[in-house]
């Protein structure tokens, strides 16, 4: 695998997109003119290679307003997506405002799927705030910071979520910052050694 | 008692052979192993288009699920605590 780091990000070069892929830049290009954001949980891994489909992407938006919101919605049907919980646009501003997930796909689909959510605890804003930008051949998307991930992984601790946490470990352990993997271990009072995650 | 033995030896081949993976994607240069990848991904996605759930099935299958993984995260949180004392 090569990665560049440089001093605004990474940078993945050479990558074949997947649908997913297109799935998701196609998605931000509409999302950036909108809100600031940052993608979060499976997908970062299966960005680095993780061998694994997922049905649902998950991306956390800053609050925006009701006018903008409805600008946005419209935006995206006008570009063929729609949403799965509901055709009202005050509905959908509801759920977010309520903190719930709202989840958007190509019109007639149901896979793959954004779920998006506003930011609503100190986590979120952190990987927010503190987004890695990563650039992959011309285009650029924000996810969340590596340690975080893999803390909250391990906190989530399901099978799939543990692999994914060992999975990005290992991928970026000469990389990523003990200190801060350590902090978040500690702020979800988890214990990542008897995985093979060292700090 | 040996299905609980056979599901710790699953976990344990998982996670080794996550690590295998991920040492093999280190090795090699992106277009390798992304082109592995998206002809796994775009296969999944496209057994996808067979999926007949309506917007509102699908949405009650992700909550059951979300709810069971809950479930299981306290599950796995309590025994955790109680195994720390």
């Amino acid at each position: 695998m090569n990665i560049q780091n440089t001093p605004n990000g990474i940078f993945l070069t050479n990558k074949t997109l997947s649908e997913l892929d297109v799935f998701v830049r196609d998605f931000l290009n509409v999302l950036k003119a909108y809100a600031d954001y940052v993608i979060v949980s499976g997908y970062v891994t299966i960005l680095f290679g993780r061998a694994r489909g997922t049905e649902d992407i998950d991306i956390i938006i800053d609050r925006i307003d009701r006018r903008t919101s409805e600008r946005f919605f419209n935006d995206l049907i006008e570009r063929n997506y729609w949403f799965l919980n509901s055709d009202d646009h005050n509905d959908l501003f509801g759920m977010l405002n309520e903190n719930l997930a709202i989840r958007i796909a190509k019109s007639g689909e149901i896979i793959p799927n954004i779920e998006l959510k506003f930011a609503k605890d100190y986590f979120d804003n952190f990987s927010l705030r503190n987004s890695l930008k990563v650039e992959i051949d011309g285009y650029g998307l924000n996810i969340s910071p590596i340690e975080l991930q893999i803390a909250y992984k391990v906190y989530l601790s399901g099978d799939k979520d543990i692999e994914d946490a060992i999975y990005l470990y290992e991928i970026f352990k000469e990389r990523i910052n003990r200190e801060t993997l350590k902090n978040f271990l500690e702020m979800f009072e988890m214990d990542a050694d008897s995985y093979g995650i060292e700090i | 008692m040996e299905l609980r033995f056979s599901r710790e030896q699953n976990r344990r081949d998982r996670l080794a052979f996550i690590k295998r993976y991920s040492e093999w994607v280190k090795s090699v240069p992106n277009e390798v192993w992304s082109q592995q990848q998206t002809a796994l991904i775009n296969s999944f996605l496209n057994s996808s288009k067979d999926f007949q759930l309506s917007r509102s099935e699908y949405l009650l299958m992700k909550d059951r699920s979300k709810t069971a993984s809950l479930r299981h995260r306290e599950h796995y949180t309590t025994r955790s605590s109680e195994a720390h004392g």
